[in-house]
């Protein structure tokens, strides 16, 4: 059975880079058949996989040569390791409504049966702030059933993790949507495992990896590649590939206990108190 | 050239495309209007939206379910009241509309909440409704609103209600046409083998792409039953929502309208293996013809001579009559593109009357390739004709008679030009034996009516009661019908 998976988190906190290195890692090391569905306008989810920016996206084929040629054939891209890839695109900054475009872009995959069977997992990279309905989409019911949060020990990205687990109560209720954990993108900040540590406790998780930071991550993605593409017995490959094996056996799917505002101001403050 | 340029097309071109004479000689490989694409800006079009197709097409016809549109109040208002599809279950549907009425504050925040409640107090204000269809609208499918989810809360709560959601906003598409696909896949997907009907007969079928106007669906299934078959459902005209929920279990279904419903007939095909039978059900000749087809299938080919023997008798004599009065009549019909192929040979075969101009609002090429086929030389086939080519056209062809909506209607009026309502009759129903005569009779009292010739007389010099018998106008004698 398809696993659907979404990932939020902060904006530029590297959930684009994690799901990419992670889905290379699962169809390299694992064997799993996968499918990206970028959210995202800026149209950036898939560049690792396809070694640059998708070709056309869902909505500039569905603006351009209409809704009958939104096919599988004209807008999923097969990518390193037989990843498929789709970008939903979506408006330029400061027009129209890019949530009404990832609204349309599922409805039509869905439509066109794009997220066939015979894939292990479809993954869902929503753009940073999640702030309206339609970038909720991807975890309405029939949709998304587990969610990852890419955060780092920052006070921004715990901020926004914290945020995005209060949205996901409402949807725990209605579409049983739930949270498989929070996935650290290290940025080597003070006392950050421990703050991590913490953090997912109180809101009932596992902080399923600590991804370490490391500038291979950098340089592959300059090459327009994946770490486990540019170098598969590289550290951080192995780290990926833990990450990797995590997801795919991850039963531990919960409804966070997201914390207040000064619960959460106080755990912060206590770990930049410590250095 | 078969393509025609209108003047008032002068700075909108690309409109010639959409506008075709059938010369002789052609077939419609060679050529069709271009169909079913986006409106043409600056062309005057009568399309309508995505929303209208779903709800007052097709989903507002439902007699027993509560009408909840989310949205600002001015959809559901404007989609009240405006079609002619009476009940037996003392006209309920037609009655009310229910919105959410959907401010600012709504979009900002979300209208989850709003629509739960306004869900909730529908069915606590009508307790004996227990049935619901409920629509999305441009706003509401623009804030990421999840109507299926807050629908599935309400039946955990009651289980004795039951809600059909329907995605369909005005934006989506480019005519009504797409709000009838939405709402036919996603009844076929949500609704469809939900109920078991009661079997009576062993001759079942749907009656599918009739919606009612004016009790069409009644002189329908009267035919239908006197033939000993149960109509396990008639989408939508007069019908209960369960009713439409059992539709797997007919061995037949017999489609009218292909454009609005063709879609459920296909996936029920697909689905069930339930055949596809398409008739016409306008036209005496055409509704022989749609029962003859039925009897064959269910080897009651004698019930089905009965019927039309029995029909026949009561109403060729007056359907002659008015042949013998219209023949040679010129006649438009402008409607929303079905019923152009319905009556095109029809009214001829009937009724001598010549079809000279045809537009149909959101037909696809489908429509177009039937309507060509059926027509006569010498007409003219437009699709989507805004309100300046109707007058051109009306220049052209010189037309006695224009079927359309009363908005159009209106303006031929001023011409002096007798209209019919298109979409709802004048004086309907229209279906059937007995239907076709009451066409006729109302195209015959529009025609010979002497208002027309009254109104284009100059009447200022005629000051109020110093009349001489020299200014009284001699009317016509009325003739026995």
């Amino acid at each position: 059975m398809t696993r659907k998976v979404a990932f939020y988190g902060k904006g530029g906190i590297g959930k684009s880079t994690t799901q990419q290195n992670t889905a290379a890692a699962m169809a390299y090391f694992y064997d799993s058949k996968i499918f990206i569905h970028g959210c995202d306008p800026k149209a950036d989810s898939n560049r690792l996989i396809l070694g640059g920016m998708h070709q056309k996206t869902l909505m500039d084929t569905l603006r351009d040569e209409g809704e009958d040629k939104v096919t599988v054939e004209n807008v999923v891209q097969t990518g390193y390791g037989n990843i498929r890839c789709v970008e939903s695109g979506g408006p330029e900054p400061g027009v129209g409504c890019a949530g009404r475009g990832v609204i349309t872009a599922i409805n039509l995959m869905e439509e066109v049966g794009a997220y066939t069977p015979d894939l292990d997992f479809v993954f869902f990279d929503v753009l940073g702030d999640v702030v309206c309905g339609g970038f909720a989409m991807p975890i309405r019911d029939g949709k998304a059933e587990e969610v990852y949060i890419v955060a780092s020990g920052e006070m921004m990205a715990v901020y926004a993790a914290n945020n995005i687990c209060k949205g996901l109560l409402k949807y725990a209720e209605q579409s049983g949507v739930r949270l498989g954990g929070i996935i650290c993108n290290s940025r080597k900040v003070d006392n950050e495992l421990e703050l991590m540590n913490e953090f997912t406790e109180a809101l009932g998780t596992q902080l399923i990896h600590f991804v370490p930071r490391d500038n291979i991550v950098q340089k592959a993605e300059f090459n327009k590649k994946t770490v486990i593409e540019y170098d598969d017995s590289c550290n951080q490959a192995t780290e990926y590939k833990e990450l990797a094996r995590k997801i795919i056996e991850n039963e531990n799917l919960i409804i966070p206990t997201p914390l207040a505002m000064d619960e959460l101001e106080h755990m912060v403050a206590k770990y930049g108190l410590m250095s | 050239m078969p393509l025609i340029k209108f003047e008032c097309d002068a700075s909108i071109p690309e409109r010639e495309k959409h506008c075709y004479i059938k010369k002789p000689g052609e077939d419609t490989t060679q050529y069709l209007p271009l169909s079913n694409i986006a409106t043409i800006p600056g062309s005057l079009s009568e399309r309508g939206c995505s929303y209208c197709g779903a709800k007052l097409v097709i989903g507002g016809v439902v007699k027993d379910a509560i009408q909840m549109i989310h949205g600002p109040v001015g959809c559901a208002y404007d989609t009240w009241h405006t079609k002619r599809y009476p009940s037996d279950n003392d006209n309920f549907q037609l009655k009310y509309v229910w919105s959410t009425g959907l401010k600012e504050k709504d979009v900002i925040f979300g209208a989850e909440k709003i629509l739960r409640k306004s869900i909730n107090e529908a069915f606590d204000e009508m307790p004996d409704v227990k049935r619901m269809f409920l629509y999305t609208t441009c706003t509401t499918a623009l804030i990421g609103d999840d109507p299926k989810a807050v629908a599935a809360e309400v039946m955990a709560a009651r289980p004795d209600v039951d809600i059909f959601v329907v995605e369909c906003p005005g934006f989506a598409g480019v005519s009504q046409s797409k709000g009838h696909h939405v709402l036919n896949i996603g009844w076929m997907k949500d609704k469809v083998g939900t109920y078991e009907p009661k079997i009576t007969s062993e001759y079942t079928l749907n009656f599918i792409g009739d919606y009612n106007i004016q009790n069409d669906t009644l002189l329908l299934t009267e035919y239908l039953e006197k033939m000993g078959i149960q109509v396990i459902a008639h989408f939508t005209g007069n019908t209960n929502y369960d009713d439409l929920c059992g539709m797997h279990r007919a061995k037949l279904n017999v489609v009218n309208c292909a454009r609005s419903a063709g879609y459920i007939a296909n996936e029920l095909k697909k689905k069930y293996s339930i055949p596809r039978l398409d008739i016409d059900a306008w036209g005496f000749d055409y509704t022989a013809e749609g029962l003859r087809k039925i009897g064959a299938f269910f080897g009651l080919e004698k019930e089905a001579e009965e019927i039309i023997a029995e029909e026949s008798a009561k109403w060729r004599p007056k359907l002659d009559w008015y042949k013998e009065k219209l023949t040679g009549i010129k006649m438009c019909i402008w409607t929303g593109g079905p019923r152009l192929w319905h009556w095109t040979r029809a009214v001829e075969d009937d009724l001598g009357i010549e079809v000279v101009a045809m537009s149909s609002k959101f037909g696809h090429q489908e429509d177009f390739e039937k309507v060509i086929a059926r027509g006569r030389v010498g007409t003219v086939y437009i699709d989507d004709a805004n309100e300046l080519e109707f007058f051109e056209v009306i220049d052209m062809v010189k037309p006695d008679i224009i079927f359309t909506g009363p908005r159009v209607g209106d303006l031929v009026k001023k011409l002096h030009i007798p209209y019919i309502n298109g979409h709802a009759y004048h004086n309907g129903p229209y279906m059937g034996f007995e239907g076709f005569v009451n066409m006729a009779r109302d195209i015959y009292n529009a025609t010979t009516s002497p208002i027309w010739e009254l109104a284009g007389q100059d009447i200022r010099d005629l000051s109020y009661g110093n009349n001489t018998t020299e200014d009284i106008v001699e009317l016509p004698s009325a003739e026995a019908s």
